[in-house]
């Protein structure tokens, strides 16, 4: 793959990760914010969506390790 | 003159062997790895709200604290105590003849102390002018979003006790 190419790659995938970091920093402060207000009952589905981030972002790398390696 | 920048046999390659285009490619992917390293804390911060609410729930006990007696307190009438502890002002609301409700004072917009208005139905905020439901606790109008912490309350040979706290039932 050129080096162009890859440059593209890395821009478009570092730009979405970017994206979902922002999404899981104010899920956290929503969550936390929520939970000292004395709100339990919102701390499990903002985990479980803040693990669902993580995973895109970790099949994001894995995809473009993938991509690279070719 | 101009430096022929692919050339990697040229003589200024010597003296200055970097490779800026890859350079800057490495960098751009270290940053990417740094962002998927920030993802994983702030699950790891997740999680770790979960494992505090766990530890404490397990840990929650309510103490049974008298509050007044029934004949302290008129229909339409409120008191005003500390629960659970003494730094937690809460309000004690006498609705009707055996109607009573008690919630936490602390306005769940910015914790000024709201103030009870039973003849209005009402808990008003003055901060914010942020107005609660007598009856629910629940936010009607200004600032709140969310309802007033629900203070448990029973009453028992002419005394009334609160007994616990509701919380996240939101």
């Amino acid at each position: 793959m050129r080096h162009e190419q890859r440059m593209v790659i890395a821009d478009a995938v570092l730009s979405i990760v970017i994206i979902i970091v922002i999404l899981q920093l104010w899920l956290f402060t929503a969550t936390m914010e929520r939970y000292l207000g004395g709100d339990r009952a919102i701390i499990v589905p903002a985990a479980l969506a803040s693990i669902a981030c993580f995973a895109l972002i970790f099949g994001l790398l894995f995809f473009y390790r993938r991509k690279r390696a070719r | 003159m101009k430096l022929n920048l692919t050339n990697e046999k040229a003589e200024w390659r010597e003296q200055f062997p970097v490779n800026w285009p890859d350079d800057e490619y490495r960098s751009r992917r270290d940053f990417t790895r740094l962002l998927g390293l920030t993802s994983l804390a702030f699950v790891v911060g997740q999680m770790w709200i979960i494992g505090r609410n766990f530890i404490h729930k397990r840990d929650e006990r309510f103490p049974v604290l008298a509050i007044t007696t029934t004949d302290d307190v008129p229909v339409g009438g409120f008191k005003l105590f500390h629960y659970p502890g003494q730094n937690d002002p809460c309000v004690l609301v006498r609705l009707a003849q055996n109607n009573w409700v008690a919630f936490d004072q602390k306005c769940t917009h910015l914790s000024c102390p709201v103030i009870p208005q039973p003849q209005q139905r009402r808990f008003f905020c003055p901060c914010h002018e942020g107005v609660f439901d007598i009856a629910t606790g629940e936010p009607i109008s200004g600032p709140p979003r969310r309802p007033l912490v629900r203070i448990t309350v029973t009453a028992r040979t002419g005394q009334i006790y609160a007994t616990g706290v509701e919380q996240g039932e939101v």
